[in-house]
């Protein structure tokens, strides 16, 4: 009998170290409400989540190169570049595309960069690092000209267009939706799980019948539709495109995917926790703009909170591991 | 060359290949090697280091390609370019360390690559039947590890990382086993019932590869032994004519001469 209670504690224990990224973000909530009681209106919990959501679906496509053991230090660029393309695409066109249609213009230019990275790392065995780190510049360098230098005012864009990202109700449902839906992907369906095989071994995956290079290409493509989706989501929420949107989610997207508990060496964890990350850096981006923080210490800041968090999550991994080798 | 064959007269092979030659870079790993095994028959394949064995099985499964020669199944010419080929012909491979994916559970890895899926949704894995008949062919296989199919592969003992791979070609019922050292690390009961396990195969007229650095383990279970060295076919000779001594006496005159022949 004692056994079993050792072993339903052992189980609990690892059931919050799972998924630590919650239990986290409630306990800063806490403090930080405690702090500055606004923090407990309903109103203001709404708006973290609300302010969240554009860079949670580029932490989404971080999270799945992640689990695919590879990464994307691409992401903020593309998220950047297809909101500019599609959005220049929009104000000259707009006549000509339905604006029921103009909602998957960024997921497609998105997807596009997406197949461009991975069809080098797929294809030509490229080293992620390098590629992404190649196609970030691209694709920013990419962005400031096509922009000339301008922000693309709302008068230009269709209504429908910004509405996805513009209206709390709408922001909060899909991205609720769509994280459920991916989390689905990758737990339920074979594709899904070949994503964590590729990212536990690729040799092993290439033994059993699991094409790395096909699978690898899928990725990049997954994480460059994310981006398309992240970037509607970013126009909507500043009811324009900045020249600078993007320029600051590549960091952001791997604390918050390594705080939600995705390891570095692949094949491990969970988008709802990954979602938990994003979540818990809500809230601490929102306290810091509420604290009136530079936007230079907030970059100080980020940095920091990497590291942490990589260090954090290889904590969390040996206390794991030691407790289930005892189950 | 010294070389005696089991003639199964009038009986084509199940799989045979012919004067197959592989280059890594430079080096000439596989020689024109030839090889056949019938249906149901059990070949030790056998040999030092670097002699051939595994790239030869690995040809046969798929996962290397080799730069010349012949393969033909069931007399009819064939290519195997990947391993999804080698798995429609029925060609299993049970490489032990190749084969697991340590971060993920033991049901997940018995069905790596062919996971089940739901009859009435083809598209959403079926994990509750993958766990069950999990369960179900550890618990055959006499391993503890029965108990929890969730279980991360990377906890587990040797022999029960065997066991999963042995567990693999129990339960896709194939036409050829390829079993790469599948004694290693295994205690006593574990050896025994890997042997029992290719005595089954048999029985249900399963051909099998059984790869081994010594003539001991395979000489039980074995119809036929086959020698590699250095890239070359040495000896292919029916066990039934010779005893153990014998036949180690064999392998040793002929690598002794094989390597004389080099220095």
């Amino acid at each position: 009998m004692s056994s079993s209670t050792i072993q339903t504690r052992q189980r609990l224990v690892l059931f919050a170290i799972e998924n630590v990224a919650w239990p986290l973000f409630i306990i800063i909530y806490l403090i930080l409400g405690f702090i500055k009681p606004i923090m407990f209106s309903p109103t203001y919990f709404l708006y973290i989540l609300y302010l969240t959501i554009p860079l949670g679906f580029a932490i989404i496509a971080q999270a799945i190169c992640l689990i695919g053991g590879v990464l994307d230090l691409s992401i903020g660029s593309i998220v950047g570049f297809s909101a500019m393309l599609s959005g220049l695409i929009l104000k000259e066109y707009s006549n000509l595309i339905p604006s029921s249609l103009s909602l998957l213009l960024p997921l497609l230019i998105g997807i596009l960069c997406g197949m461009f990275n991975g069809f080098f790392i797929g294809f030509f065995r490229l080293s992620p690092f390098i590629v992404t780190l190649a196609t970030m510049m691209v694709f920013q360098g990419l962005k400031i000209i096509i922009s000339g230098g301008f922000t693309i005012p709302a008068g230009y864009l269709p209504e429908l267009y910004l509405l996805p990202g513009s209206d709390l109700t709408i922001s909060i449902t899909s991205f609720i939706v769509i994280s459920a839906a991916v989390w689905f992907f990758l737990k339920y369906t074979r594709k899904g799980i070949h994503i964590y095989v590729i990212g536990g071994d690729q040799n092993v995956a290439y033994m059993m019948g699991i094409d790395p290079r096909w699978m690898l290409f899928l990725i990049f493509a997954l994480s460059g539709l994310f981006s398309g989706v992240s970037a509607l989501f970013y126009t909507g929420f500043n009811r324009s495109v900045p020249i600078t949107l993007g320029n600051e989610i590549l960091f952001p997207s791997f604390a918050a995917a390594i705080i939600g508990g995705i390891s570095l060496r692949g094949g491990r964890g969970s988008i709802i926790n990954a979602v938990g990350g994003a979540l818990l850096l809500g809230v601490i981006e929102a306290f810091l703009v509420t604290f009136a923080i530079s936007p230079e210490a907030r970059i100080v800041g980020y940095g920091f909170m990497v590291l942490i968090a990589i260090l954090f999550n290889q904590f969390r991994e040996s206390l794991r591991d030691s407790i289930l080798r005892r189950i | 060359m010294k070389t005696s064959n089991e003639q199964r007269i009038g009986e084509t092979p199940l799989l045979e290949l012919r004067n197959i030659h592989k280059f890594y870079g430079k080096i000439h790993a596989l020689k024109g090697v030839d090889f056949r095994i019938y249906e149901g028959e059990i070949v030790g394949l056998i040999g030092d280091n670097g002699a051939g064995k595994s790239t030869l099985v690995k040809i046969i499964a798929g996962v290397v390609n080799r730069d010349e020669g012949e393969i033909y199944y069931k007399g009819k010419k064939i290519d195997i370019r990947t391993v999804k080929d080698a798995r429609r012909l029925g060609i299993e491979i049970a490489f032990q360390e190749m084969t697991l994916i340590d971060s993920l559970d033991v049901g997940l890895n018995i069905f790596l690559g062919r996971e089940l899926v739901n009859t009435s949704f083809p598209f959403i894995l079926d994990y509750k039947t993958m766990y069950t008949k999990s369960r179900e062919i550890l618990n055959n296989l006499g391993l503890k590890v029965a108990d929890n199919p969730r279980r991360e592969v990377r906890f587990l003992s040797g022999g029960e990382r065997q066991g999963i791979v042995v567990a693999r070609s129990m339960l896709f019922k194939s036409k050829l086993v390829i079993l790469d050292e599948p004694t290693r690390n295994l205690s006593v009961a574990g050896v025994r019932m890997v042997l029992d396990f290719i005595r089954s195969l048999k029985k249900e007229a399963i051909a099998c590869i059984f790869i081994s650095h010594t003539l001991h383990h395979v000489y039980d279970v074995a119809d036929r032994i086959v020698l590699l060295s250095r890239g070359e076919k040495l000896l292919d000779v029916p066990k039934q004519n010779y005893t153990l001594e014998e036949l180690e006496n064999m392998i040793l005159q002929t690598t002794f001469s094989s390597r004389s022949f080099y220095e």
